[in-house]
């Protein structure tokens, strides 16, 4: 591997995942917030209000915060963060798009000018010129986002460019322009939630006609996200999206930001009908959680969307390159990395050597025994043949993994190291849990994930035994039955009646 | 010898020596607004220790300028950043993720010393011990900022390095600490910041001249001395820190490569000049022209040291790594796209400019040439 792999022991992705949240919330909230500041403000000019331009400089001086100090710093952070954590697909996008970071940062250089002059100018220029001020910010702001949306969906659709190479095949990708338009929805909710947040908030309390348009932008613009959605997942290749979906929590993602979105559209509504008889602030603070939560999910869906890689057909997840994959499994990892003290496996050096070969090539999702898809306690309360059959084995497995990057005894000294390194969880031997440990990291029963429902259809639990004492001969990647004969009796009650459960209520 | 480091699976996108000029222009600015935000929080803690009226009004003049400062060497850090990635990168991931937690710290204190100097700004007059513990808060979170970038920008320069540091700690909880030139390099950078921001209180007191001539008198002298002592000791600093370096590296300053040794002769010739000029604006009738002469030759002094410092990394770094060796497939569209862009953001950026002094108009007073807008040497 080029890049020694920064260790965190409860997990890299916890940072990434808090600062990237913070960081796209603001983000675009800062781009839809700079067009409601100077729409509002034209409202306020025309109409000689002082009441509301009042509002909107006050207003302006937490956007500047916001957006200059946590706004731009976060941005800094992820990038900071990405260098440490996939410095070989950070290497590859700052290379590839080096002129589009360029043309990022005049953007970002010119938003910076613009919204100081726009806060320290209120009541110093003409009311138009100082408009002009804030459509040069909302213009710049957005046009960096159109900058660095293509180089988001380049890592989940890069196209023609995994054949030709070419910088505007890279750019311009399959889904470029659908989370373009998603994105710039996104900004025009945000800014309308937190706008209603705003308002709710002040001394005078909210004005009606505000409060309405604010909804507005929250309701038009979330009516027709799920089209535009539905248009992003159509551009991505069904079989990306496959492997997203056995994601055990892709699910949960998923239905998070569709109940987030459903809430908020529902809250609004109430709010819309209910002309101010409901209680704002409680309603505009629950919806821009809601709006947090529901992005946040929506965000780290995306992520995963384009699992086992980082670079989808380029870079593995955990910073393997596609085109090295087969030398390190033929000469193994630790042989071929800079960064091991140990170049072979030992019967004695094992423990060691597995924990350099975790390190590298599974620490960016899992931990040994924290919060973050601890593998320790898991794999030591399996027997040690079936854990190393796993370890070896992990892009067959639920979850995007990647493929192992080096040799089946690589993989065993991970098992054993893992094993070793933490004590096993409290196993039970009822069908159910034997299922999830010994067929579920492969199989789902009834889901799209390798069903096994339709195999023990109409079968007995006898059948299901000998299909048990014969796997491999369904699938040579698919282990020897290791368990004990108490655990393969309890299974295979429960794959018969699970798969036939029709039959089970009519007798 | 096997590399200590893999080379990139990417060609360079374009030329080195168009990625490393912009790098090092950009790098230059970041240096000025940088030198402003640290050596001005230093200074504005000096006044407001002080205590005096006319102190205070000058450090109120850096607070006010701070968020300014800040936002400008952040922007400004971005391009360098991202051109020496594309020009280092196998060295810069690399010596990063060896000091990982300390490296990512960065952005926890750019966001402390960011608000705090918002605070600052905005509350001064309400503030009154407040400023100096603001201030400190500022001040060493700044300096972590650069103590930490110092610590990486040599790291990178040490591949050697590079595996025992890892195998050791491979959490990232270390330093370059045995890097010889570390100090003297440090002191050098805190003490140039210093003088840059002298400069900046000095032409504070050029603009009160009109006004409050007496303030901008004192205000002018004040910048100008700070300007004058923390020069000339830099110049013993950074002296102290050429010589550590290892003879075939000083050298190349001292005639053994003509193109360094042009820039350290101009460098040093730029400084002194400034020295000169600083000095010389006071008791002049036309100060402000003697000034903006001086501050160009301390930007251009600024922008030498900017090209030495590359230069030393070059030939820190020939022995593992020649960029002009390097492969390269240049996407000229797009570099041209980002000029084009550039120079349409730069008209925008103008015209903000002159919005921005439409609506600061320069003080009523004296007109230009009269009396009260003049030193008097009586000081
Ligand atoms: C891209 C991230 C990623 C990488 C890299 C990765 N895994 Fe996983 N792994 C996952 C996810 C996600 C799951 C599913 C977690 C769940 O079931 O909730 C998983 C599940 C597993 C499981 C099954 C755990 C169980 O529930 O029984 C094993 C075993 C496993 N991984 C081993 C490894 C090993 C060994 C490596 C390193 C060679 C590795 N993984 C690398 C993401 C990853
Ligand atoms: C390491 C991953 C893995 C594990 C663990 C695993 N399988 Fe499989 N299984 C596979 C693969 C791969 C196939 C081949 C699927 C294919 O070709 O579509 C397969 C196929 C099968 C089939 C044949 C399916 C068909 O449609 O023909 C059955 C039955 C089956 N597995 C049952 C089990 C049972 C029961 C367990 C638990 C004891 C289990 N598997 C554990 C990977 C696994
Ligand atoms: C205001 C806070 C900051 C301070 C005090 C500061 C200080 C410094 C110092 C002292 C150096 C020189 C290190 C050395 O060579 O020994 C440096 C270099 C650098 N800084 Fe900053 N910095 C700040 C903010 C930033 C930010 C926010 C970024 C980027 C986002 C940044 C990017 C860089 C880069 C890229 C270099 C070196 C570039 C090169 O070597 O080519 N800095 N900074």
């Amino acid at each position: 591997m080029t890049y020694p792999v920064w260790y965190v022991p409860f997990g890299s992705a916890w940072i990434i995942a808090v600062i990237a949240t913070v960081h796209v919330f603001i983000s675009h909230f800062a781009i839809g917030g700079g067009l409601m500041l100077v729409l509002l403000e034209a409202t306020a000019s025309r109409h000689d209000d002082e009441a509301l331009k009042g509002w909107l400089k006050r207003r302006s001086r937490f956007f500047l915060l916001l957006t200059l100090v946590l706004g731009a710093l976060t941005g800094v952070g992820i990038w900071f963060t990405i260098s440490l954590i996939s410095p070989a697909a950070t290497s590859t996008l700052i290379r590839l798009f080096v002129w589009v970071w360029a043309i990022e940062w005049v953007f970002f250089l010119a938003e910076t000018m613009a919204i100081l002059v726009y806060y320290y100018t209120w009541d110093r220029l003409d009311p138009f010129a100082h408009r002009i001020v804030g459509w040069i910010y909302f213009g710049s702001a957005y046009l960096s986002l159109v900058a660095i949306n293509g180089i988001l969906a380049f890592q989940l659709t890069p196209g023609r460019w995994l054949a030709s190479g070419s910088l505007w095949d890279a750019f311009f990708n399959p889904t470029n322009l659908p989370s373009l338009v998603a994105r710039t929805l996104v900004c025009f909710i945000l800014a309308g939630l937190f706008t209603l947040f705003g308002l709710a908030f002040t001394k005078t309390g909210p004005r009606p006609d505000l409060v309405r348009r604010s909804l507005l932008w929250v309701g038009i613009p979330l009516a027709s996200l799920p089209l535009v959605l539905f248009w992003y997942f159509k551009a991505i290749p069904p079989e990306q999206r496959l492997i997203a979906a056995a994601v055990p929590y892709f699910n949960h993602l998923a239905l998070t930001a569709l109940f987030a979105m459903a809430a908020i559209a529902l809250l609004a509504a109430a709010v819309w009908f209910s002309r101010g008889k409901v209680a704002l602030r409680q309603f505009a603070a629950i919806m821009l959680l809601l709006g947090l939560f529901g992005f946040g999910s929506a965000e780290w869906l995306r992520e995963d969307l384009r699992l086992p890689y980082l670079i989808v057909g380029n870079t593995y997840a955990n910073g393997v390159a596609v085109s090295a994959l087969p030398e390190l499994r033929s000469q193994g990892l630790l042989a071929t990395s800079q960064w091991s003290s140990v170049k072979a496996v030992t019967r004695q050096n094992e423990a060691q050597a597995g924990k350099e070969i975790f390190v590298m090539a599974c620490s960016q999702c899992h931990t040994v025994r924290s919060r973050l898809i601890p593998l320790g306690p898991r794999l030591a309360s399996l027997d040690e043949g079936f854990a190393s059959w796993l370890a070896y084995r992990t892009d067959l497995m639920r979850g995007g993994m990647p493929p192992f990057p080096g040799t089946a005894a690589e993989a065993e000294a991970v098992a054993h190291y893992l094993r070793v390194a933490a004590l096993p969880e409290a196993i039970s031997s009822d069908g159910a849990s034997v299922f999830r440990r010994r067929c579920g990291v492969c199989h789902t029963m009834s889901g799209s994930f390798r069903p096994l429902a339709r195999v023990f259809e109409g079968e007995k639990a006898e059948d299901a035994v000998s299909v048990l004492n014969d796997l491999q001969s369904f699938s040579s990647d698919m282990p020897k039955w290791t368990g004990s004969e108490t655990e393969k009796s309890a299974l295979a009650q429960w794959l018969v009646a699970q798969s036939n459960p029709a039959k089970k209520g009519a007798s | 010898m096997v590399a200590p480091v893999a080379p990139e699976s990417l060609a360079l996108p374009s030329p080195p020596w168009l990625l490393q000029g912009l790098g090092e222009l950009t790098l230059a600015i970041h240096f000025l607004f940088m030198n402003v935000a640290l050596g001005g929080t230093l200074l504005a803690a000096v006044y407001a220790v002080k205590g005096k009226a006319r102190h205070l009004e000058a450090g109120f003049g850096l607070a006010r300028a701070l968020p300014f400062a800040m936002a400008y060497a952040i922007a400004f850090g971005v391009a360098p950043l991202l051109f020496v990635q594309v020009l280092y990168g196998r060295f810069f991931y690399t010596a990063a993720i060896l000091i990982a937690p300390l490296f990512l710290a960065i952005v926890a204190a750019l966001i402390l010393a960011y608000s705090a100097i918002y605070f600052l700004a905005w509350r001064w007059d309400a503030l009154k011990w407040g400023r100096l513990v603001a201030l400190a808060v500022v001040f060493i979170s700044l300096c972590y900022v650069g103590f930490v970038q110092a610590n990486l920008f040599t790291l990178m320069c040490r591949p050697n390095l590079f595996r025992g540091m890892y195998l050791a700690r491979p959490g990232g909880f270390q330093l370059n600490g045995g890097e010889a030139t570390l100090l003297p390099r440090l002191l050098h950078f805190a003490l140039g910041a210093i003088a840059i921001a002298s400069l900046f209180v000095a032409m504070q007191g050029l603009r009160k001249l009109r006004l409050a001539p007496e303030q901008g008198r004192w205000q002018y002298r004040s910048g100008a001395t700070w300007f004058a002592g923390s020069t000339v000791a830099n110049m013993a600093i950074g002296l102290w820190w050429l010589f550590g370096l290892p003879r075939e590296e000083w050298s190349l300053f001292m005639g053994r490569d003509l193109w360094a040794t042009i820039i350290f002769a101009g460098a040093i010739f730029f400084a002194v000049t400034a020295l000169v000029l600083v000095h010389l604006a006071i008791g002049s009738p036309r100060p402000r022209r003697i000034f903006i002469l001086a501050a160009s030759a301390a930007v251009l002094t600024v922008v030498g040291m900017v090209f030495m410092r590359a230069t030393l990394r070059e030939a820190e770094l020939r022995p593992f790594y020649d960029a002009a060796a390097a492969p390269v497939s240049t996407q000229w569209g797009a570099a041209a796209l980002f000029g084009v862009i550039f120079i349409a953001a730069l008209v925008l950026m103008t015209y903000l400019a002159r919005l921005a002094i439409r609506a600061f108009p320069p003080p009523e007073g004296p007109p230009l040439g009269s009396g009260g807008y003049r030193f008097k040497n009586t000081g």
